[in-house]
């Protein structure tokens, strides 16, 4: 079209078309614009690619509409308020403040586009910066034309949930250390290749010959380099090999520095006497794979521990306060920072309750599970105590803060987990207890030597021996464990397994004791249907009823009665819905009368009920699950029972676990009878059980067990966290509280139990690799060292057994099979009823 | 007096300055985020300016 119309057209004047590029028709010209089109269709398609706005309205719009999930509805107005201001946005003049915002649900260079193109559509932001590696986004505005909470809504409908980070010290030291890793790498990466450049040009001279001034200039020089790269990179290693020295315990660093020292002390003093060999091409290139394989290891650990801290952000810091100790007072958002005691909160359905408090009105049922391990939800009403980390489940409460902070419950176990670590002894790496060994023997080695070559004449007896100790050098030694770890590390946290530290591996290759934590852990830890008897037919009223409330019980009938979509009753149909506190709830449906509730129902509502219906109930009841009493009219139609239910794959779990020699137990905080009933059905033995454990109690549990074998404490809540801290690894699950995942060493991003599986195998497998390469590379130095005993050595063997221990090395490392395939073939998760029964 | 009195500083000199501006660049933070400046070359520029000319 375009074309046409500019043939047909004079060129009047030659303005470009801004989208196509063709000379624009003098009648089309906009001389006020900078845009310039020659036709509608250039128009509209450049305002299809250029107008973001409107393309930002839509993806807003889309996002609330159909993706509600996504869009958390939190209101941020705690963001505006003072105290939080002054703690998370630090001002940068010319009237701008940064705030640093950690992004949910960032995947890709389309979230990074969206983000970053905030500045465009809300004016006051200045710009928007994404780090994807971390998930955070700094946003520079300008208080006076924007205010933040708007920012944080348009992030979130945008499908970004934003939670405030404050950049705590240990951020900012922890990006200090591996800017400086980095550039130790640099520096020893630099000198370790000139040094072995100028090398190759010393071997060449060997065979053809060298003028004695270019000779000893190229000595001068690769000593020059080898000072630097020893007193600035290499620096760690003498620093490693000094603390372990005086702390009286065995280190790889101590085999390391011996290494590096005598090497270097016998080529200085060559290079000074001008006679004799230097060795500073192999020291440089060994102090940078040393670090090369060091730094790997620390970005794999970083990088576990940012993905966790991530998911640690992801809570709610934001409190609805009451202006006025009145229940019907206005209400104000605030940070929890703000709340002082006997201020009164509001806490919605589903809120986690932030303060330890009472309650002043309403009722409700609260989810204490993450604290006590309780499996099923309190009833709660005015006047009752309720703690910070509970979830209120059912109805919406106002509560008076009575402890906050520290003082809260919540706060007493963060204490109790910081003892737990405390109390921890660490373990003595493999490779440590070799590198203890090592030196002695190489010593010992180094001392014959010289007694052996004495006769010869001491000083021939003492090169010998420097020789000796130089070539002994365990570089692929050193390199071994922290490149076997970094690979395990990555291949695990890209399966959802995100370790912390490297130790891990080390604690869980052998069989020890495993402890399990049972709500949350071996069950979902949350309501299920589990028995239905009677009438199925009123399935599809009682799901309309529940549709209509916030309830664990009414959530699972929901879920699990599963009621297909063309039998559904419209909530238009659904009238007079009313609860019973404490009982159940009422409505009508098409004139009839539904009711679902507790078995106090059939008395409070003198309902009739059916002998066998009866005898049903009695059964449930006893069975010790939640009974539920379904009434059409005033005549019992259903009987059920909901309860937790037992993950899937947790009775597979414990088998393998045992059969591996693994001692496995429970210890919960419900009550015996149910931890009972649960570690029964899957298979552990009765007097391995513990129920009815304080968090003091399960800490003392992992305590009180044989110090050299391996605890593994496997959790989800704030009640395990001591225990989660004190044991020798730490587990926590998916879905964990905050303070577990803390505490814990490993989080399982994944749910069920069997990655439990998966990390003790791969562990094994790590270890295994790790033995492997120290089996190899013992073999090169013990070759090594005979040779430099019978005075065979010199720098060309030493420069050419040096990289290739360090190859095969890598080669073992990189071909350990360590969480390379699944264990098990995943099992298709069966979210249906599992036992429907009319 | 050879060449290689000359080059050999000069050489040594370069890679100095290589890690130097290595150092420099990890100074400046240059180094902390490797995933996002590689998507973000995917995204368009700015437009131009569809307001009126101010003259």
């Amino acid at each position: 079209m375009s074309t046409a119309q500019t043939k047909a057209m004079s060129f009047s004047n030659q303005v470009a078309c801004t989208h196509c590029g063709q000379p624009v028709p003098g009648h089309l010209v906009r001389k006020e614009y900078d845009e310039q089109f020659c036709c509608h269709g250039c128009e509209t398609a450049y305002r299809i690619v250029q107008e973001d706005q409107d393309l930002f309205d839509s993806i807003q719009q889309r996002r609330s509409e159909n993706d509600a999930s996504l869009f958390s509805g939190h209101d941020y107005g705690f963001l505006d308020h003072e105290s939080f201001q002054e703690a998370n946005c630090q001002p940068i003049g010319d009237g701008l403040v940064r705030t640093k915002f950690l992004l949910g649900g960032v995947v890709c260079a389309s979230c990074v586009f969206a983000i970053e193109k905030l500045p465009r559509f809300l004016p006051g932001v200045v710009s928007a910066r994404m780090n994807l590696t971390s998930s955070t986004a700094t946003i520079d505005w300008q208080p006076d034309a924007i205010a933040l909470s708007e920012v944080a809504r348009t992030l979130d409908r945008l499908g970004y949930p934003p939670h405030p980070v404050v950049e705590d010290e240990l951020e900012a030291l922890q990006r200090q250390e591996s800017r400086r890793q980095l550039i130790r790498l640099a520096v020893a990466g630099a000198c370790a290749g000139n040094t072995m450049l100028i090398a190759v040009a010393l071997y060449f001279g060997l065979f053809t010959g060298m003028d004695s001034e270019f000779f000893h200039l190229f000595r001068w020089t690769s000593a020059g380099l080898a000072m630097v790269c020893l007193v600035w990179p290499g620096r760690v290693f003498f620093h490693g090999a000094w603390q372990a020295v005086r702390a009286g315990v065995p280190h790889m660093d101590l085999p390391v520095a011996l290494g590096l020292a005598a090497g270097a002390t016998m080529g200085f003093v060559n290079t000074i006497l001008q006679r004799g060999e230097i060795y500073f091409d192999s020291l440089t290139v060994l102090v940078f794979l040393l670090l090369v394989g060091r730094y790997l290891q620390y970005v794999q650990q970083r990088r576990a521990i940012q993905q966790i801290s991530l998911l640690r952000s992801m809570l709610p810091r934001s409190v609805t306060r009451l202006l006025e100790t009145n229940v019907n007072a206005a209400t104000e958002c605030v940070p929890l920072e703000a709340i002082r005691v006997s201020d009164w909160i509001h806490v919605r359905a589903g809120d986690v309750i932030p303060v330890d408090g009472i309650v002043m009105h309403g009722s409700s049922l609260i989810d204490q599970a993450i604290l006590t391990g309780e499996s099923n939800g309190i009833p709660t009403t005015t006047g009752d105590r309720v703690l910070s980390g509970a979830t209120n489940l059912a109805g919406p409460i106002i509560v008076q803060a009575q402890s906050i902070g520290a003082q809260t419950r919540l706060g007493q176990i963060a204490e109790l987990v910081e003892e737990g670590v405390r109390g921890k002894a660490p373990i003595v790496q493999f490779a440590n207890r070799i590198g203890g060994y090592f030196v002695a023997i190489v010593l010992t080695l180094a001392a014959i030597t010289i007694v052996c070559w004495a006769p010869f004449g001491i000083e021939a007896a003492i090169n010998h021996a420097m020789a000796l100790l130089i070539v002994a050098c365990p570089c692929a030694l050193g390199l071994a464990t922290p490149l076997t770890v970094a690979i395990a590390q990555g291949r695990a946290g890209a399966k959802g397994i995100l370790v912390k530290s490297g130790d891990v591996f080390e604690y869980l290759a052998r069989p020890g004791v495993i402890w399990l934590d049972k709500t949350g852990t071996l069950t979902e830890g949350r309501m299920h249907l589990i028995e239905f008897f009677g009438d199925t037919t009123v399935a599809p009223a009682i799901e309309a009823l529940e549709r209509q409330i916030v309830h664990p019980i009414a959530e699972a009938l929901v879920r699990d009665l599963a009621v297909p979509a063309d039998e559904r009753i419209s909530a238009t149909r659904v009238t007079d819905v009313e609860t019973l506190p404490g009982i159940g709830v009422q409505g009508w449906i098409d004139g009839e009368r539904i009711s679902v509730g507790s078995s106090q129902m059939i008395a409070e509502a003198n309902l009739f009920i059916g002998e066998s219906l009866e005898h049903r109930l009695a059964v449930l009841i006893e069975a010790g699950d939640t009974a539920v009493v379904i009434a059409r009219q005033s005549e019992v139609a259903a009987v059920c029972s909901l309860g937790d239910r037992v993950r899937i794959d947790a009775k597979q779990t414990i088998a393998s676990l045992e059969e591996q020699g693994w001692t496995v137990g429970i210890l919960s905080g419900d009550h015996q009878q149910a931890a009972l009933r649960i570690g029964q059905a899957i298979g552990i033995a009765p007097q391995r059980i513990l129920g009815g454990l304080s968090p003091e109690d399960k800490l003392r549990q992992i305590q009180k067990s044989n110090p050299s074998q391996t605890v593994v404490m496997v959790g989800d809540g704030v009640n395990d966290s001591a225990a989660l801290a004190a044991a020798s690894v730490g587990i926590a699950v998916k879905g964990g509280a905050e303070v577990s995942l803390k505490a814990a060493s490993v989080y399982l991003n994944r749910p069920g139990t069997l990655p439990i599986l998966e990390i003790i195998t791969g562990s094994r497998k790590t270890v295994r690799a790790i033995r492997r390469s120290f089996a190899v590379s013992l073999g090169y130095n013990g070759i090594a060292v005979l040779l430099s005993m019978c005075g065979l050595i010199n720098p060309i063997v030493a420069a050419i057994l040096m990289p290739i221990s360090s190859l095969s090395v890598l080669a073992i490392s990189a071909s350990s099979g360590a969480f390379r395939q699944r264990l098990t073939k995943e099992q298709p998760v069966n979210l249906q009823v599992q036992k429907v029964v009319s | 007096m050879s060449v290689v009195f000359i080059a050999l500083p000069i050489a040594l000199l370069l890679a100095g300055l290589a890690v130097w501006g290595f150092i420099w660049s990890v100074k400046q933070g240059q180094y902390d985020d490797l995933e996002t400046p590689a998507v973000r070359m995917l995204q368009d520029d700015d437009p131009p300016h569809n307001k009126p000319h101010s003259s």
